[in-house]
């Protein structure tokens, strides 16, 4: 006979014995994908960012959209737009990239080094900035307005605007994941409770011998934790193939934007102790919750 | 010599009433105490009060009024956490048993040993040799609820002494046991209370009175009058005659 069972002192084969075991199942799948999700954003908003920091260009067009030249008004224009760079904060430096540069620059693509000065190239500008305090789209509208031909690059509007939405896609995924820590929180304060009404015959005799509340609580607790761990272990290894099939399905090679959007070890250990970390959740918040109740009794 | 905790009344009531929520005042101004290794029943007919006056020193209840102390610790002072190390300190033979009925006997019986922390192997060894003494060796394994009413009593007794209490409060102990056995648990009872045990015994067995020559308190309409042992009062009445 073993002291093992002695140790149960409490009857646990109670009706919510699986309930806790689902929930905490269901709450890590979505989890599960849910932190997948933010952590692939995460990965593609470092590599995108790297490609807005440091440097800018400013294509100033040498032509009309109708072949006509722009003769005077292209000094005019890179005159107005130095002028609101000098006034733009976290502009480091900038300069006209010269001619002699920019057949460098082009001479691998096009055989006749000759034609070069002949070819409708804008006048670019090379701009030196410091991510931190400069806003790009303030420099936009101010150029808009007083050269409306001059073009601050588009790729890096692009990047912008994925950025704003990778962010607000994770902001979305935090919210979700609160979500279910409150789920769970709520559903162990709730079986707790329950099952301690319960159980309360035989919390009142374990008392009458001696037992202290917080034994109590940790035999509750612990029961607790087993089952959101079992249920969280079964969650994980339901999510992470379906995680997996997502990738191969939505981040194709082609999509060059995407790519770099595999996870680190550290992310994927974030991942693999989600079930860990809802087991303590259910944990404390059972110890919590039965000492808060039982400190009503005698 | 003596130190001044021996002096201090294992149980000291003072000034104690009970009167339940919705019910009668059960116990008025209880003014009593027990002494370090006294030996007392409690009498009176049912519902008279005993089981409350029992639940009284096992902080079951808390009085409505008065002041309570066991072992020189005003109950109404100690602090919640201390409470559990208080009663480890008590054995309770419940009237209605109070066993758990998912433990086997051999777990029930050990259950207080095991929430004082004690190892393993002593308990075995503690709860094997209690339940050979009260017969219940080869139900060990068996679980309350397929076990007759004697046998149940026995485990709740065997449960209430397993860590030689200071104070044993046991509540009719002797009542689903046939005569052989209850002189076998008053014995154990004796054994205890020579061991420096403080025990009283709520019960209504007249036999079990009369054999056992003790002091008694007899409850009756809430009130608690102190009968001494036989063997003292019929000191007492020869000592009146020879005047
Ligand atoms: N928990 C309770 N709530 C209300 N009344 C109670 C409670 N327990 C006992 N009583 C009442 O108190 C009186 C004494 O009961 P009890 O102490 O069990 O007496 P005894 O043990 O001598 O038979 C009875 O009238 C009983 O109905
Ligand atoms: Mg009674």
């Amino acid at each position: 006979m073993s002291l093992f069972q002695a140790k149960r002192a409490l009857p646990f084969h109670d009706s919510s014995a699986l309930f806790l075991s689902w929930i905490t199942m269901l709450m890590v799948f979505v989890a599960t994908l849910a932190l997948l999700g933010a952590l692939s954003i995460n990965n593609v908003i470092a590599i995108w960012q790297r490609g807005v920091s440091g440097a800018l260009t400013i294509q100033v067009p040498t032509y009309l959209p109708n072949g006509e030249a722009r003769g005077d008004a292209v000094q005019q224009d890179i005159a107005k737009t130095s002028e609101i760079l000098d006034a733009t904060r976290g502009v480091i430096s900038y300069s006209v990239v010269s001619d002699d540069k920019m057949s460098d620059l082009l001479s691998p693509w096009i055989d006749d080094s000759k034609a070069i000065p002949e070819l409708p190239l804008p006048k670019l500008l090379d701009v030196q900035i410091n991510a931190d305090v400069f806003d790009f789209f303030t420099l936009k509208d101010q150029l808009a307005k007083v050269a409306p031909l001059v073009q601050a690059d588009a790729h890096r509007i692009t990047l912008m605007h994925l950025i704003e939405t990778g962010r607000r896609i994770q902001q979305m995924l935090s919210f979700i994941l609160l979500l279910l820590i409150l789920t769970t929180a709520f559903t162990v304060v709730y079986t707790s409770s329950s099952t301690l009404a319960v159980h309360q015959p035989t919390i009142h005799i374990l008392h009458m011998m001696g037992a202290k509340d917080s034994s109590i609580a940790a035999q509750y607790a612990s029961r607790d934790f087993m089952r959101a761990l079992m249920g969280g272990v079964i969650g994980l290894l339901l999510a992470i193939p379906l995680g997996w099939l997502c990738s191969r399905m939505l981040m194709p090679e082609q999509l060059p934007l995407l790519q770099g959007a595999s996870l680190s070890w550290t992310a994927w250990s974030v991942i693999l102790c989600l079930p860990l970390g809802i087991a303590l959740l259910a944990f404390i918040t059972a110890l919590l919750t039965v000492l808060k109740i039982l400190r009503r009794a005698i | 010599m003596q130190d001044n905790a021996d002096n201090i009344p294992i149980v000291d009531f003072h000034r104690v009433h009970l009167k339940y929520d919705q019910g009668p005042t059960v116990l008025k101004n209880l003014e009593f105490d027990l002494k370090r290794g006294s030996f007392h029943f409690v009498t009176g007919e049912s519902g008279a009060g005993k089981t409350s006056l029992l639940s009284l020193m096992y902080l079951d209840q808390r009085p409505t009024s008065g002041r309570i102390q066991i072992f020189g610790q005003d109950l109404s002072q100690v602090p919640r956490s201390k409470i559990p190390y208080l009663r480890r300190r008590i054995g309770v033979v419940f009237q209605d048993f109070r066993l758990l009925d998912h433990l086997t006997t051999f777990e029930n019986v050990a259950l207080p040993l095991w929430l004082a922390g004690m190892k393993e192997a002593e308990i075995r060894r503690r709860v094997n040799e209690m339940l050979m003494w009260v017969g219940l060796e080869r139900n060990m394994r068996a679980y309350p609820p397929v076990l007759a009413g004697g046998e149940k009593q026995r485990i709740a007794i065997a449960r209430a002494v397993i860590n030689r209490p200071d104070l044993l409060l046991a509540d009719e102990p002797t009542g689903n046991v046939d005569d052989e056995m209850a002189n076998r648990i008053m014995y154990l009872f004796n054994e205890l209370n020579k061991q420096g045990t403080t025990l009283l015994i709520a019960t209504h067995n007249q036999e079990i009175i009369r054999r056992n020559d003790k002091p008694r308190f007899h409850l009756s309409k809430g009130n608690l009058e102190y009968i001494p042992a036989p063997s003292q009062m019929y000191a007492a009445q020869t000592q009146g005659g020879t005047r």
